[in-house]
């Protein structure tokens, strides 16, 4: 963007302007000084004029009288040059005007050429001897020569009380002047002083904004306001840029911090992932481990059963056949998908167990709807969940309990069910199976059996979710567990 | 805030600044316009003008000064007022004023005549030589004057004599103070006697006991009204021709005590007259209009030098007050 009002031309502006004030002082000031001395000079033009007359006349008379006495040319030759420098002082004065002045001064003009004639008459009549001629002429000149002196006197008067108004007038007049031109300097002055401030103050004012604002960025502070120069010059320019830069970097920031947040949350799903892996891993190696001894103890359990068959001992023939399935059934690969059914297949092993050990003591309800039975879910968790409430719940209860393991839709979510009606655990004794731990704490590591925390976590990790698993529970009514599932997240096999 | 009041700070002064210069350049301009007046530099005139008067101290003078100024103003005319130095030169002064006026080639001159027998043949050269000349108030009758501007001197003599009889029904012995204005000769004066008697031959026992001369100034009507009170003591009314002599002669009547028995008729108003008609000491005065007689003396002057037709004689009106008629 280019500016349109340029440092160079604000600061051409301006001197222009400072200038303009302080030649417009000094010219009315020199104008009006000018101006009184004219004045003066003006009112003393006449009085000159009078002097100069007077002073003529006296020297044309002298002239005249050396003439009269010594009758030489050069004498003649002086009365005539005075008479034409005396007529000289007056040429130009026979206009009327208004003023008394004036008009005595042409009437002055007229008598003067009178004389001029009169002096010539007299100089005439001399060189042809004419005694009685020049003796009337010489007096009538002198009566001449006595208007006109009567004449400058008045004229002096008139000029001495013309004067006196006029230098009252002036004086008036000029102290009015001196009293305006104080102000206007004073004015001009302090206008000119202020005007110096409030320039530099705006022409510096956004350079020091725009200078704390960078400081202010170079400390890596990028959310400061943006600088607001309304000027239109380089200054307004470089201002504009410097805030857009700014936000430009601001933006870039952000963006770069947003990656960021968004890597270590994939190194952290990574991580989970490995951990996940790891688990996979360690279960699948115990359970290699396992399968050695287990293949055994299904060999001897099955030479178990024929023999109780061949005894005829059917109970403990149905009983050894469970125990050997349930067995399979949980050291079966991992890796291999499975199902709600697959679980409650392991559940019902488990189950005759249960029955042929302790009667009809405990029994164990499962009502799950088919079309739930084949959404993909983690291996052996609602075994150890029964488990759980049989070895916990009933511990300490006389006569028998009732676990009931069931499913269903709610709220947009699946919903399975693991409850008892036994002892019940207190808020204290729950919180440890919820806390969230990882498999690859000590604390978990340590365990050799398949616990309640086992199971949380493992759900967890599959689902993705920390709240797939809650648990009410009232010290002496049951507890019941439930494992919720959002609808959409589920995976039917 | 800040920022208003720095704007406020800079137009006020910006305000200041500007009137300044505004005033100083409008008393540059008043100077320039006033200060001509004073610096001579006038409008070129038509024509110019000599006025000859024996004083412009006496107020009937200075108002017919004033008529003529307003007139000259008018009619872009240039005029001289020239007066005699003293009133011991008054006549001496007024020929050579006449005769400088003529070397000078004024176009015009308008003449208070103070001696008509003395200036009559300067009246006649100067009128001859090709300038016109007008008498105010006082005139040259037998002279070549181009013509006369002020009162009928009959008519104001019939006026004063009534004005006599009036204030003394029982019979008016008349004192006249005859200023120098009026010249010895003058055949204005006689006109006005003459006016004077005529009114006064109705009456038996009217008539004018003396007449004395009075200068230019407040002394010597004092001291003529002071000279007739004692020398003529049968005096009952006394006549004034100017104003100064009007209010000196009521002051001294006043002094002796005899405001009730002299009555005093002046000529010409002022305040002064005015309070004495108020107060009973002037019995009535006769008013003229000097200032139209200055104003009509400019407008023949003009006439004359445009060839137009000026009357030889001009009367202005004139009036009688007393202080009944108030």
């Amino acid at each position: 963007m280019k500016p349109t009002r340029t440092i160079r031309n604000r600061l051409l502006s301006f001197f222009i302007l400072i200038m303009l004030i302080t030649a417009l002082t000094s010219v009315y000031s020199l104008f009006a000084s000018l101006r009184f001395g004219r004045r003066v000079e003006q009112l003393t033009q006449t009085e000159v004029l009078m002097r100069n007359i007077r002073s003529q006349m006296f020297e044309t008379k002298q002239a005249l009288d050396n003439y009269l006495m010594l009758q030489r040319q050069d004498e003649r030759t002086a009365v005539y040059t005075s008479i034409e420098n005396l007529n000289a002082l007056v040429a130009g004065r026979q206009t009327p005007y208004q003023s008394q002045e004036q008009l005595m001064v042409k009437d002055i003009s007229y008598l003067i050429n009178k004389y001029s004639i009169q002096i010539k008459g007299v100089i005439e009549a001399k060189a042809v001897r004419d005694i009685v001629g020049y003796t009337e002429a010489y007096k009538a000149a002198e009566l001449t020569s006595s208007y006109i002196n009567s004449f400058i006197d008045k004229v002096l008067i008139e000029n001495l009380n013309r004067r006196t108004d006029a230098y009252r007038f002036l004086s008036e007049s000029y102290q009015q002047v001196q009293l305006f031109n104080f102000f206007l300097v004073v004015t001009a002055v302090v206008l000119t002083v202020l005007l110096i401030v409030l320039f530099t103050d705006s022409l510096t004012r956004p350079v020091v904004r725009l200078a704390h604002l960078a400081e202010e960025i170079s400390r890596g502070n990028f959310d400061v306001d943006d600088i607001q120069v309304h000027t239109n010059d380089e200054i307004g320019v470089t201002a504009q840029a410097f805030n857009e830069m700014k936000n430009s970097i601001r933006r870039y920031v952000s963006e770069m911090k947003e990656k960021a947040h968004i890597e270590k949350n994939l190194a952290d799903q990574k991580v989970k992932n490995l951990e996940m892996q790891h688990l996979l891993k360690n279960a699948e190696m115990a359970s290699l481990r396992s399968q050695m001894n287990p293949h055994f103890l299904f060999n001897s359990l099955n030479t178990g059963v024929q023999l109780a068959i061949l005894e005829e001992a059917d109970r403990t023939a149905d009983f050894m056949g469970n125990l050997a399935s349930l067995f399979r059934h949980n050291v079966r690969r991992l890796w291999r998908k499975n199902t709600i059914n697959d679980e409650l297949k392991g559940l019902r092993y488990y189950a005759n167990l249960l029955k042929v050990r302790f009667g009809e003591t405990y029994s164990i309800d499962i009502r799950i709807p088919k079309e739930l039975r084949q959404i993909e879910f983690p291996p052996l968790i609602f075994q150890p969940l029964v488990e759980n409430s049989i070895i916990h719940g009933f511990e300490q209860k006389e006569g028998g309990g009732r676990v009931r393991v069931d499913g269903y839709r709610a709220d947009g979510k699946v919903v399975f069910r693991v409850s008892d009606n036994g002892m019940g655990m207190s808020r204290k004794e729950i919180l440890p199976a919820l806390k969230p731990v990882s498999f690859s704490d000590e604390d978990f590591s340590s365990r050799t059996g398949v616990g309640m925390r086992n199971v949380v976590l493992r759900l967890r990790l599959f689902f993705n979710r920390d709240d797939v698993v809650k648990i009410e529970s009232r010290k002496g009514e049951g507890s019941e567990i439930r494992i919720e599932l959002p609808e959409d997240e589920v995976a039917y096999v | 805030m800040r920022k208003i009041f720095v704007k406020s700070v800079v137009a006020l002064l910006t305000v200041v600044f500007l009137f300044s210069a505004f005033q100083s350049v409008r008393l540059i301009l008043q100077d320039a316009r006033q200060g001509s007046l004073y610096l001579a530099q006038s409008k070129p005139a038509r024509f110019h003008f000599m006025v000859i008067l024996p004083t412009v101290e006496d107020e009937f003078f200075q108002q017919m000064w004033e008529g003529i100024q307003s007139a000259a103003e008018e009619m872009n005319v240039g005029v001289e007022l020239q007066v005699p130095r003293n009133t011991l030169e008054l006549r001496s002064g007024t020929a050579e004023l006449l005769e400088i006026a003529r070397l000078s080639q004024v176009d015009g001159i308008a003449l208070y005549v103070t001696n008509e027998e003395e200036l009559t043949p300067m009246i006649n050269r100067t009128v001859l030589s090709g300038i016109p000349i007008i008498t105010l108030e006082s005139d040259a009758p037998m002279s070549r004057r181009s013509g006369f501007i002020g009162s009928n001197s009959f008519k104001l003599g019939q006026e004063i004599g009534q004005l006599m009889q009036e204030a003394q029904p029982n019979g008016a012995k008349a004192a006249l103070l005859k200023n120098e204005y009026f010249s010895d000769r003058a055949s204005q004066w006689s006109i006005i006697q003459y006016g004077i008697l005529t009114s006064l031959s109705s009456g038996d026992n009217d008539q004018i006991v003396t007449e004395r001369r009075t200068q230019i100034g407040v002394l010597s009507s004092e001291e003529k009204t002071r000279q007739i009170l004692y020398l003529n003591p049968e005096v009952n009314v006394i006549f004034c021709t100017s104003v100064v002599d009007t209010i000196s002669a009521a002051n001294v009547v006043a002094e002796f005590r005899k405001a009730g028995d002299v009555k005093i008729i002046g000529y010409g108003y002022n305040r002064e007259i005015e309070r004495g008609l108020e107060a009973g000491y002037i019995y009535g005065t006769l008013i003229r209009d000097p200032k139209a007689i200055g104003t009509r003396g400019m407008e023949a002057l003009v006439g004359l030098n445009t060839n137009q037709y000026v009357p030889s004689f001009i009367y202005t009106p004139s009036r009688v007050q007393t202080g009944d008629s108030r």
